[in-house]
């Protein structure tokens, strides 16, 4: 008698309820109501300032009170300016970025004591940038920032005590003009222009770390080494131009951020079949239409368990590519998907390209572990109690659990756990765990064995089950 | 006669509770073994141990030939079975649920579904959800599962259970057919031997746990004499006329031990008498009396 006869009665039961298709359209209702809020309300602009302040309001007598009254007013008209533009192109940036202070001034102007020169100044600072943006030339303000920069670089003194930080700083930003400049990528709220001033802050952080006569601790080399993975990644798009204008990488992260840790949709998949493939039949009685057929125990609850991982891997790749498909039509990006992902090789201290669909691929199977570790338990647990309900709660205690114990990175104990180690993707590229005592090998011996001891039990236990009265 | 089921000295115990007793019986070829007792009596338990539902503690069950604890895939591959109620799977059709047992044997003819749901009588409504079936569609729908593989031990526990008077009568003339058209050995279960007594050729009484008698169905009704309950005017001098045959049950009741087809004869020689009969029923207790004086009464522990 043959399993698969077995396996594909459990999918056909499975797939004649409804509740996984009601959750499959509800995860895929959710993206597209995501895509929506995204493209139509970005979050930024619902948090502006919107309501005018009333001088009524502020004690104009008291010097606190007006300046947080022309703070107010400040935010106000920034907000009146820049709404007047798309929330993604450059003006808006540029308002909401470099204007301020023109906008303060002014009502320091109207509101506050300056003085005439200053004022007279201030006024035609403002007219003139009102002026530009009329027709706003952004790599024509860039060229001047350009020389402007280049400049100070020039003048800096080589025996300042901040020369090595100011030039490391001083020349990120110009590198980030030049790729702006030659790629066609004004500053704005865009993620391709957000990800290319974190140049700036990454270089800044990568040389701090580059001091030779300093011996660092643990914590302190594993900073280091995120620095420096940070870096050599961003180097490494910007040197290949990976960076492009119109380029939107939500569809890509969105699918990395659900391969590389649980996928909270999967897993309550996982958790609503492994919950039920046995305790309903126990609770309805139809096991016993299973159990009085000609197939030992263990094939019976070998078929349970290879119908509901099937099923898994079913709806993880369905969703997640039904997602990514969606993804890439909201946000109109097809074209990242040709875009290799950037990963730091540890071990090595390098950066290369590696495609999107192998790279998930190999990070889904890295964290596979960590959803058969959920599905196992909540199985034997299923077995135990033959109550949907415990066995569920336990799953999603298991989720939680994942999550909660890297509080405790630091104990030894917690980095032995079953939990904490079945997700191998930390150690993907020469990487190490983030729970301290944890290795490769410690991770690898800890899951074989929960495994063997989880499978073990619940076929000693389903053999041993006998089936109650109605 | 081949045994195709024998059961040997079966003990089971519940914690301490001892459930079954050295249960002991055999079903062969042909057979129709009516398995009767009292609510508690072990039916279900004995039937579950013998399917390896449940384990026992001491004995044997051997099915074909194989020991049910050894060899449990060959031993249970020809056998078909209703436990207390046919759960079968609501939210699928009937058809379906069929579809997914034969799945699991091999050499299944085709249409061999087609022809159990013939046999049930459930065509018209086998594309329904079972959700959506009466209790006696469902028994019968469970009879039709338990068949598919052509058994040639058919155990059914309770079949009769929550079905009305017509609804058993059906499962009745349905089991009827089926011994004859698959010759089938059959364990039956019931509380009621009364329902099974037209189908059984055997008897086997279980009573808190023990076998109390096993015998053929010609012999338990021999040992109960045929009867019938006469409603009267008056009984007076009735006994001189029918002498140690009648009992006088209540003052216009008496009870005649006669067979069939001596009842014209006693309604011609009341009449010659000058009583006026009222009503003449044959005595349903009457097997149940027989077996309840076996059992010693039917209380549960
Ligand atoms: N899981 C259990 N734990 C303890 N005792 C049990 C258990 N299952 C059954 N029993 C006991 O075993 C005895 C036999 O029960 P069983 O169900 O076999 O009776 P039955 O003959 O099928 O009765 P019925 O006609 O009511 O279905 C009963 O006394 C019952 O209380
Ligand atoms: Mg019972």
């Amino acid at each position: 008698m043959k399993l698969i006869n077995l396996i594909k009665n459990e999918l056909t039961k499975i797939l004649h309820k409804p509740s996984l298709y009601v959750l499959f359209a509800i995860v895929i209702a959710l993206n597209i109501f995501v895509i929506f809020i995204d493209t139509i309300a970005p979050a930024e602009v619902i948090g502006m300032a919107t309501v005018k302040p009333n001088i009524k309001d502020y004690d104009m007598k008291n010097e606190e009170e007006v300046s947080m009254f022309i703070d107010n007013m400040t935010d106000y008209d920034v907000a009146q300016a820049a709404r007047k533009y798309d929330f993604y192109s450059a003006e808006y940036y540029y308002i909401d970025t470099e204007l301020v202070d023109l906008f303060r001034c002014m009502n320091e102007v109207k509101y506050g004591k300056v003085s005439e020169k200053e004022a007279n100044e201030c006024k035609s600072n403002f007219d003139l940038a009102m002026a530009s943006l009329e027709n706003y030339d952004w790599k024509n303000n860039l060229t001047n920032k350009k020389a402007d920069l280049t400049k100070r670089l020039q003048e800096l003194k080589e025996d300042s005590p901040t020369y090595k930080e100011d030039k490391v700083v001083l020349t990120a930003e110009i590198e980030v003009i030049d790729y702006r400049l030659k790629n066609d990528i004004y500053p704005s709220y865009k993620i391709s222009s957000a990800e290319l001033d974190e140049w700036i802050v990454y270089s800044q952080a990568y040389y701090s770390w580059d001091k030779e006569d300093v011996k660092y601790n643990e914590d302190e080399l594993k900073q280091k080494e995120e620095a420096t993975k940070n870096y050599m990644i961003l180097k490494y798009k910007m040197d290949h131009e990976m960076i492009k204008a119109n380029y939107n990488e939500t569809p890509t992260d969105n699918l990395l951020r659900c391969v590389k840790s649980l996928d909270f949709f999967s897993l309550i998949c996982l958790i609503m079949v492994a919950g039920s493939i046995i305790s309903e039949e126990f609770n309805k009685g139809t096991i016993k239409q299973l159990l009085v057929r000609p197939y030992s125990r263990i094939k019976i609850l070998t078929s349970k368990i290879i119908a509901t991982l099937i099923i898994f891997l079913i709806f993880f790749f369905l969703s997640n590519g039904l997602r990514l498909i969606i993804d890439c039509i909201g946000y109109n990006s097809f074209n990242t998907l040709n875009t290799p992902v950037v990963l730091y090789n540890y071990a090595k201290e390098t950066v290369f390209g590696m495609n999107i669909f192998s790279y998930s691929l190999l990070c889904f199977v890295s964290i596979l572990p960590l959803y058969l570790l959920i599905m196992l338990g909540v199985l034997l647990v299923s077995i135990i109690t033959t109550n949907n309900g415990i066995s569920s709660a336990v799953g999603y205690m298991l989720f939680i659990a994942s999550d909660i114990f890297i509080l405790f990175s630091n104990n030894r104990i917690v980095s032995y756990l079953p939990i904490t180690t079945a997700d191998l993707n930390p150690y993907l590229f020469g990487g190490s765990s983030p729970y301290k005592y944890a290795t490769l090998g410690s991770s690898l011996l800890v899951d074989i064995t929960t495994f063997i001891l989880l499978i073990g039990l619940s076929i000693f236990l389903f053999k041993k089950k006998n089936i109650k009265n109605q | 006669m081949a045994e195709v089921l024998e059961v040997k000295n079966l003990n089971k115990f519940f914690g301490k509770k001892q459930v079954l007793k050295d249960v002991s019986f055999s079903v062969s070829e042909g057979e129709i073994l009516g398995f009767i007792g009292p609510n508690g009596a072990g039916k279900t338990t004995t039937i579950k141990n013998i399917l390896g539902l449940q384990s026992f503690n001491s004995g044997e069950v051997i099915i074909n030939g194989y020991d049910i604890k050894k060899d449990f895939s060959k031993a249970i591959e020809k056998v078909g079975a209703i436990v207390e109620s046919p759960d079968l799977y609501m939210y699928l059709t009937g058809r379906k649920n069929l579809e997914l047992i034969a799945n699991l044997y091999k050499n299944i003819p085709d249409g061999r579904v087609e022809d159990v749901i013939e046999l049930v009588g459930l065509n018209n409504r086998i594309d329904d959800k079972v959700s959506k079936y009466s209790l006696g569609m469902r028994q019968r729908l469970g009879i039709a599962a338990a068949l598919i593989q052509s058994p040639n031990l058919l155990i059914l526990d309770e079949p009769t259970n929550g079905l009305d008077p017509e609804g058993i009568k059906e499962i009745r003339d349905l089991l009827k057919k089926l011994v004859r058209k698959e010759k089938t050995a059959v364990l039956i279960s019931s509380h009621n031997l009364l329902e099974l007594e037209t189908i059984c050729t055997d008897v086997c009484i279980i009573q808190k746990g023990e076998i109390v008698t096993i015998n053929s169905m010609k012999e338990i009704k021999k040992t109960s004499r045929e009867n019938y309950l006469i409603t009267l005017d008056k009984t007076t001098g009735i006994k001189k006329i029918f002498k140690q045959d009648v009992e006088i049950v209540d003052e216009d009741v008496i009870r005649l031990y006669k067979t069939k087809e001596d009842i014209p004869n006693v309604i011609n020689t009341l009449i010659e008498n000058n009583y006026n009969i009222y009503e003449i029923v044959k005595d349903k207790q009457s097997l149940e009396e027989a077996f309840l004086s076996k059992t010693g009464g039917n209380e549960i522990d």
